[in-house]
């Protein structure tokens, strides 16, 4: 027995099993959200390389795999990257009914979460990029509508996302090479700037964002936020295994510098168009934006702060996310318009989705005592000990965002709302209203999230 | 296939026989590189297309052989082979049919630009010989691969069209990548994602109705 073949190869395996039975939509979610939500606890549980008890047997849990000449290597530090990648599988799926998705979206996350963690587990990691490219060519048929030609959102998404696996992996050769020849002053610049641009194209770094609104727009909301909460987590972790892997990589002020020019624009531009946004689903394409944008500022802080504020501001960020494509997509199953300007029925059709975007988006924008918040103001103070001009940049990013909420909030309510009929499922409220209940408790007590996220970072040895 | 197969054992044994840095025939790939990426830019028949796409990879697989064993070298024309099959089986009829271009003006323009991505491309090749140590006809047809390929992606709409510029342009860093790493497993990996990219660009053009959930 391997921790390989059981968190890899048993969700990839029952993968297919559900895409063979993807007509029967409701068992195939309920059994990825069963699966993912097993595997997620077994990470917690299960002793990595030690032995374990099935009917009076012991079996080792090895920690690697050979493949082709190459390991697949999942250990006691990979521990808590699959506690959060599968608890978040687990989470979208329980979500999957309330938000009635596509009825392919359960086999083929559950094969993308399996492929994701593929990349992270190989070794040497260089291999990882063509394993994320076959995870987002996996995606493309869920983000598709069914029998309709694909939009210009989806193709983009496939151009960026495909363009980026070259980089990648040249990236990765001549990072090899400098090993080779550390003195080699041109194979670093080439190594950094094919490694960035890798980086860029798949985490939808400036100026290669334009097709995240697109796609939000012409996609299923729901699907959208689990493949933006999804892909950026797990190329962040990759992009941390290789400043922890190169001494020389993370010891570049010109990485860094980059990250936070990158991250700076992102911030800005992304919430200069939130505040001037007229459609909810474009809005969340922004809020995505400005959220990657902030986890790229928190790593260009070049410091264990920095570090940690990236690793705190992952929970509440995929929660905000989580509940905001949530909202949205129960505010489509009712035809509710995401048009500002047509939004004058929506709060009494669905009161609770209504609430519940308005709370995310303040959260993501970092209003006080909700879970944004506790990890936002420090990073724009440590942010702002080191450059006055990125932390203002990045306060007029969150004012805009903070505005284009208002904005919303203020086309909700433009006339008094003279009855409130819900048309709200119970198991939708309840999810809705659980994620607003979360996202003030982490408001108001962020210390245990905060803590538990810190864990990621045990992967991360040589880092800071 | 037999004769791209014939064209490498002639190219090897004339390069073994003179002793020459630069293959022999070097430069017959580079051409049908040039022609193969002209015809997927202009042409409006999705037939045209696959037949170019088919051309393409065998010029692809006749400069990898150059760089790696001749049995992996054909990993890579099987695949792009099995890749065109799929799209060319996929076809719902007019998917080449562009809206924004009338034939001989958008042609006459698209000509255009691949001629001063040609114009780049050997200006460029030369250069990044310092970086890949590869010939300089092999690097050319590369950075032609890599320019059509990004030329197809901006001009196009069409799912087909998008599909095949993405395989053009990834054929030109799978060159690249071909003159730095044998790797076994890359080699196994990207030929995964050509054909998982195949049967996405299938599911784009034909994109089934929904069928009854029960």
């Amino acid at each position: 027995m391997s921790t390989v073949v059981l968190w890899i190869f048993v969700p990839f395996g029952v993968s297919i099993l559900l895409a063979l039975f993807h007509r029967f939509t409701s068992f195939t979610r309920w059994a990825a959200a069963g699966v993912a939500l097993a595997l997620s606890v077994a990470a917690a549980l299960v002793n990595f390389g030690g032995l374990i008890l099935v009917g009076g047997r012991a079996y080792e849990i090895s920690t690697s795999f050979s493949v082709l000449g190459r390991q697949l290597v999942l250990g006691s530090s990979d521990r808590f990257f699959l506690i959060l990648v599968y608890g978040l599988g687990a989470f979208w799926f329980l979500g999957a009914p309330a938000a009635g998705t596509h009825r392919l979206f359960a086999p083929l996350g559950l094969s993308i979460i399996s492929i994701l963690v593929a990349s992270l587990a190989v070794e040497p990691f260089l291999y990882a990029a063509p394993l994320v490219e076959i995870a987002v060519l996996v995606s493309i048929p869920m983000l598709v509508a069914v029998g309709k030609p694909a939009g210009q959102g989806v193709l983009r998404y496939l151009i960026f996302m495909t363009l980026g696996m070259p980089f990648m992996l040249l990236g990765g050769w001549a990072l090899n090479a400098i090993e080779l020849d550390p003195a080699s002053e041109s194979l670093l610049l080439e190594a950094m700037f094919l490694l960035g641009l890798g980086l860029a194209f798949w985490l939808a770094m400036f100026p290669f964002y334009t097709w995240v609104p697109l796609l939000t727009k012409e996609s299923h909301p729901y699907i959208a936020g689990f493949l933006f909460s999804l892909l950026p987590t797990v190329v962040f972790f990759l992009m941390l295994n290789y400043l922890d892997t190169f001494a020389f990589l993370r010891n570049s002020a010109t990485f860094f510098q980059g990250l936070r020019l990158a991250g700076t624009i992102m911030v800005a531009t992304a919430g200069i168009w939130a505040a001037f946004q007229r459609d909810l689903t474009r809005l969340f394409g922004y809020i995505v934006i400005q959220e990657t944008g902030y986890s790229l500022l928190a790593i260009s802080l070049h410091s264990q702060t920095g570090l940690e504020l990236f690793a705190a501001g992952l929970i509440p960020r995929l929660i905000a996310l989580g509940l905001f494509a949530l909202a949205l997509s129960v505010m489509q199953r009712h035809n509710v318009s995401m048009n500002f300007e047509e939004e004058k029925l929506a709060f009494q059709q669905t009161p609770i989705a209504t609430f519940a975007s308005l709370v995310a988006i303040f959260s993501i924008s970092g209003l006080p005592l909700l879970a944004g918040f506790p990890v936002r103001q420090p990073l724009l103070e440590e942010l702002g000990a080191d450059s006055v001009a990125a932390v203002t940049w990045a306060l007029i990013g969150s004012a805009g965002l903070m505005y284009g909420g208002l904005r919303y909030m203020a086309a909700l309510f433009r006339q008094a709302p003279k009855s409130i009929r819900s048309e709200e499922g119970f198991y939708q409220i309840g999810l809705l209203s659980a994620g607003i209940v979360i996202l003030v408790i982490a408001g108001v007590f962020p210390s245990p999230i905060i803590t538990i996220a810190m864990n990621i970072l045990q992967a991360f040895a040589n880092l800071f | 296939m037999g004769f791209g197969i014939a064209c490498t054992v002639i190219d090897i044994a004339f390069a073994k026989r003179w002793q020459m840095n630069e293959p022999v025939l070097s430069w017959l790939p580079v051409g049908m590189i040039i022609l193969s990426t002209l015809i997927l830019l202009i042409s409006q028949s999705w037939r045209w297309s696959i037949v170019a796409f088919a051309i393409q990879y065998i010029a692809m697989f006749w400069m990898i052989s150059w760089e790696w064993p001749l049995g992996l070298a054909a990993v890579k024309l099987v695949t792009g082979w099995m890749a065109g099959a799929v799209l060319g089986i996929s076809q719902p009829g007019a998917a080449l049919a562009e809206t924004g271009f009338t034939r001989i003006s958008g042609g006459g323009f698209k000509l255009i630009t691949a001629a001063l991505i040609w114009v780049l491309a050997f200006a460029v090749a030369p250069s990044l010989q310092d970086l890949f140590p590869a010939a300089h006809a092999y690097l050319l047809g590369a950075v032609i691969l890599i320019g059509m390929g990004l030329l197809q992606l901006g001009m196009s709409h069409q799912p087909l069209r998008v599909v095949l510029g993405l395989f053009t342009t990834l054929s030109g860093f799978e060159l690249l990548y071909a003159a730095v790493d044998r790797s076994v497993l890359v080699a196994g990996l990207i030929s995964g994602v050509n054909l998982v990219l195949a049967l996405v660009g299938a599911f784009l053009l034909v994109n089934p109705e929904p069928e009854e959930t029960l």
